[in-house]
């Protein structure tokens, strides 16, 4: 509340006060960096829709016949308002889902409720290449699992997947799982004694949900709604294989589509289209910052939340059947059909199941290279950029320069370009500089890429880590003796440790199934397993896709397992040493009082 | 309106037995303070009453109605027990405006909207936050947020009102006048209230009845003025403000008078208040630093002012408390505190090191039984804090 906010602006009065007038050599090193890294694709985006020559080739000739030309054509907004239709649909129906699960999940008994958030975790971190290829199976006709069961049941397939309303519902599948996520956080934290005061107030369980908590919690649900929105626009997975067979086309088709299906490439044209994309995410924010400016209701309080689950009766059922029902079409499903798909030496026919696919994968050299590279790329991409992401969050925080929030700043400029578009941002930023220039096609500019695009979701994990670290306790070792360097190495960086950790996963398995990027920046001898998978399917081969993608999904599971059994064994390490103390079970041992 | 009634009350967390054999009855129309230090289970009773934890044995009731008795399977849900409640964080509700959350107990018991309307307007300005009536809670300052919280828990006439340490987040100043709008409003409604508070002095300042709570049992219920000058244990003793707690043993008693040594046989002291015990027992001489007084024992050969019911020691610390003057006295082997008026003249003060008398006046001390308490511990519980989180973007 208003407390709250002077007290988290402080530090940053503080330091300003005390601080230096010049902006350090990092600083300024970090500004050029941001500026570069994520300031100028976006702005290159803008050029190239005016330039008529290919990016990296000169001299430049510029012309708005291409922009007009896009903009003037109807089939540009036919695929802009089937983009508003996939985006705004997925998104109503994912956050009405996500809704109910986040509540279900923290406020009611229904059996089951416990399994839902290491069933998001798992959703997300699979790539939703992964369900569009894996729903693009099911519903094959005729032979898909679901196809055949419904033909089973039905005697005809009213299931057509390659449709809107196949877009639409794997859309939902994935976007829901992330939209928990985001949600859980908010509905967990929400001071428990405003539901608590609405009780005595003489409001029941149900109607304190919807007359208090859900207003409360709607600064975050709007967030979320606008982030899953934005992120929908830029959705290129799931209409390339669901809506494209169908004659649909929604922008980042239409984007992949001029830049790689026509030759010479349309680069003006498919610029323009990603322009038109920016403008409508910032539009949406603009909407989102008029409706609530900087407000977030959400408080956490130093009292632990004793609260009572809500009693439902039969209607707890309800929930559990939602969740079973998720679960299947969400994991279930689709991983079934993967691990049986894989094993057929031909898709479709279900008997002579083998290892074949998987030792053809494994042992093809182009696909033995092609795990390496994302192993190479998730690694390197994720650390580089949590790397960025805590450098960026403590400038913004400690420094007192007034420059601070310029490399902050210049993250949230990439909201902007979600998926392909910023891939054909990046392609016009590098191509047009000399050095860089030479390393087209090769995996390290998928690597740099990758870094760019991940660093907005890392700057997200790591800022409001950082933002709780109190300065207090830097200023306390500085006082107890310690240099600046040692009071930074020592205290600070090793109580950011946790989060930079979480970040690095997150942005690791992001990359390693991202496919927007490689599908423009990679060549076919440095692919990524998603674009590998992706080629598989356009060829075909589905049961070499499916294999391939098997691989994949082990080794994220694999590395998911491994983060659990750490954070298990460092949880009991810290309960030996301070039993029952509730104030380790928040994230990241931060500070903070309570009872 | 109605009493509150509680018996045979137990709640425990993880085994931990919070509250034991809790019985209490709080008439109707009482403001009655539950006291104690944090953890001694004060909140958990006021949650029990409102019905936001569910105790595990024992009844409550309010006024007839049987609200809660696990043994029979009663649980009435807060929504129905007709119940106003002020909490230590205040809890508004930060997405609607002043108006709207004085105004949402009587929407949630669907009255019409005139009478709304004119009932949150009257007691807004009971509170002074007519003004205010369109702002939004968020812009308010911690004092008026106390009287919007306190407007809503009013504003539906309930039968209870209960307060869970309402002061305890607002500066020292503020809680005093605070105290007496609670109280006001308190005998305006003609409520029953019960009050949750850490804080001696408003505990004694605010109420008509003050139960001293220790680890889940009464220790003591009485007026303010008896818990004030006659605390019935040590515990108690200590945590009203007994600065000096001496073990001693009764030697005589006669006429309601008792007379008590010390241990190293100091004394004879002689007081009226408190228990009376036969001789040989072994109590708890009480006494506040402000009534015992002090003077020199002078050099050896000078001569003495002492009373007889005086006890030797050696002063160990003097320090100015304000209009008057702290001396720090050992005496038999334990501290004593006595603040002495300020004569002001340099020489009338004590030297540190030098050897003094303190006297007990007759009456100053009381007697208290030993309950071997612990020290209450002097901190104030830690203030709720509110930390905005990461709004997701």
């Amino acid at each position: 509340m208003s407390t709250a906010t002077t007290d988290r602006r402080a530090p940053a009065r503080r330091a300003r006060v005390a601080g230096r007038r010049w902006p350090s050599p990092g600083l300024i090193l970090l500004c050029l960096l941001s500026l570069g890294l994520f300031v100028w694709p976006v702005v290159m985006l803008a050029y190239g829709a005016f330039r008529t020559v290919p990016p990296g080739f000169g001299p430049a000739r510029w012309s708005a016949s291409g922009f007009t030309a896009t903009l003037s054509s109807s089939a540009v907004w036919h695929a802009f308002g089937n983009s508003l239709i996939l985006s705004g649909s997925t998104v109503l129906i994912s956050t009405a889902l996500a809704v109910y699960l986040a509540w279900t999940v923290t406020r009611t008994a229904s059996p089951l409720r416990q399994i839902v958030t290491p069933m998001a975790v798992l959703i997300f971190a699979i790539p939703p290449l992964f369900f569009a290829l894996s729903w693009a199976m099911l519903g094959e006709q005729p032979v898909g699992l679901v196809d055949k069961a419904l033909h089973a049941v039905f005697g005809v397939a009213p299931l057509n997947i390659q449709s809107w309303f196949g877009m639409i519902g794997v859309s939902v599948l994935g976007a829901t799982a992330a939209e928990y996520l985001l949600l859980l956080g908010p509905f967990l934290a929400l001071d428990p004694s405003f539901e608590e005061a609405s009780l005595v107030c003489g409001a029941s369980r149900l109607r304190s949900f919807f007359l208090i908590e859900l207003p409360a919690l709607a600064p975050s649900v709007l967030g979320v709604m606008i982030l899953g929105f934005v992120l929908g626009m830029g959705l290129l997975t799931v209409p390339l294989l669901l809506g494209e067979p169908a004659g649909i086309y929604v922008l980042p088709t239409a984007i992949y589509r001029d830049y790689q299906a026509v030759t010479p490439a349309n680069y003006a044209g498919a610029s323009t289209l990603a322009l038109l994309l920016v403008a409508v995410v910032l539009i949406l924010v603009a909407l989102q910052t008029r409706l609530l400016g900087r407000r977030s209701f959400t408080t956490v309080t130093g009292k632990s939340s004793r609260r009572e689950r809500l009693d439902l009766g039969w209607w707890k059922w309800l929930g559990t059947a939602v969740i079973l029902i998720y679960g299947l079409l969400a994991l279930v499903l689709p991983l079934g059909q993967f691990v049986l798909g894989s094993l057929e030496s031909y898709f479709g026919v279900y008997s002579h199941l083998s290892l074949n696919n998987y030792s053809t994968v494994l042992h093809t050299p182009g696909t033995s290279q092609a795990f390496e590279t994302t192993l190479l790329v998730a690694v390197v991409a994720g650390f580089g950029a949590s790397v960025l992401g805590v450098w960026v969050a403590l400038t913004a925080q400690r420094s007192a320069s007034r420059l601070r929030r310029l490399p902050d700043l210049s993250i949230w400029v990439l909201w902007a370009v979600p998926g392909i578009t910023l891939s054909l941002g990046l392609i016009w930023a590098y191509l047009s500089v000399p050095g860089l220039r030479s390393l087209y096609a090769t995996q390290w500019i998928v690597l740099l890429a990758l870094i760019v695009g991940t660093t907005p979701i890392a700057s997200r994990a790591i800022t409001g880590p950082i933002g709780q670290i109190s300065r207090d306790l830097e200023e306390a070792a500085r006082t107890a003796g310690a240099s600046g360097f040692r009071a930074t190495t020592g205290i600070l960086l090793r109580l950011i440790l946790p989060s930079f950790v979480v970040s690095w996963f997150i942005t690791g398995i992001v990359s390693s199934g991202n496919l927007d990027i490689p599908i423009l920046l990679a060549s076919p001898t440095n692919q990524t397993v998603p674009l590998l998978a992706y080629n598989q399917f356009n060829d075909g081969s589905l049961s070499q896709a499916a294999a391939t993608f098997c691989v994949l999904i082990g080794f994220v599971a694999a590395v998911l397992v491994l983060a659990a059994l750490i954070r298990f064994v460092l949880r009991l390490r810290a309960a030996g040493r301070a039993p029952g103390l509730p104030a380790l079970r928040r994230p990241a041992g931060l500070p903070g009082r309570s009872r | 309106m109605s009493a509150v009634e509680l018996v045979g009350l137990r709640k425990s967390y993880a085994d931990v037995a919070v509250l034991d054999d809790f019985s209490l009855r709080v008439n109707q129309g009482e403001l009655v303070t539950l006291l104690g230090p944090s953890g001694c289970g004060k909140t958990t009773t006021l949650r029990c009453i409102a019905g936001l934890e569910r105790s595990e044995r024992g009844e409550i009731r309010i006024g007839e109605r049987l609200v809660a008795c696990p043994e029979r399977g009663v649980f009435l849900p807060p929504n129905r027990r007709d119940i106003g409640m002020v909490f230590q964080s205040y809890a508004l509700w930060p997405h609607m405006t002043v108006f709207a959350n004085v105004a949402y107990p009587l929407r949630v018991r669907r009255r019409d909207r005139r009478e709304r309307n004119r009932r949150v307007m009257e007691i807004l300005d009971m509170v002074g936050m007519d003004r205010y009536a369109d702002r939004s809670v968020t812009q308010l300052s911690g004092g008026q947020q106390q009287r919007v919280a306190l407007a809503r828990a009013m504003v539906a006439r309930p039968a209870v009102l209960l307060f869970d340490e309402p002061l305890s987040n607002l500066d020292a100043k503020l809680r005093r006048s605070m105290r007496r709008e609670i109280r006001d409003a308190h005998d305006r409604s003609g409520a029953t209230s019960i009050y949750v508070t850490h804080d001696q002095e408003e505990a004694i300042t605010l109420s008509d009845r003050v139960v001293v709570i220790r680890a889940g049992t009464i220790q003591q219920v009485g007026t303010p003025k008896e818990i004030y000058t006659a605390p019935a244990t040590r515990f108690v003793a200590d945590f009203i403000g007994f600065e000096n707690l001496l073990t001693a043993t009764v030697t005589e008693a006669r006429d309601g008078s008792t007379a008590v040594k010390l241990k190293s046989g100091a004394g004879p002291v002689w007081t009226s208040k408190g228990i009376t015990r036969a001789p040989g027992t072994e109590v708890v001489l009480a006494a506040r630093a402000d009534e015992l007084e002090i003077g020199s024992l002078g050099s050896p050969g000078a001569p003495c002012d002492a009373p007889a019911a005086a006890i030797p020691g050696v002063i160990r610390s003097r320090s100015y408390a304000g209009g008057r003057v702290e001396y720090l006295v050992e005496v038999d082997g334990a501290p004593v505190v006595v603040r002495a008026p300020d004569a002001g003249a340099a020489s009338s003060l004590l030297d540190v090191g030098s050897d003094a008398w303190v006297g007990f006046p007759a009456d100053a001390a009381v007697l208290v039984d030993d309950d071997n308490a612990e020290p209450a511990p002097q901190a104030a519980e830690p203030a709720v804090e509110s930390v905005p989180v990461q709004g997701s973007t």
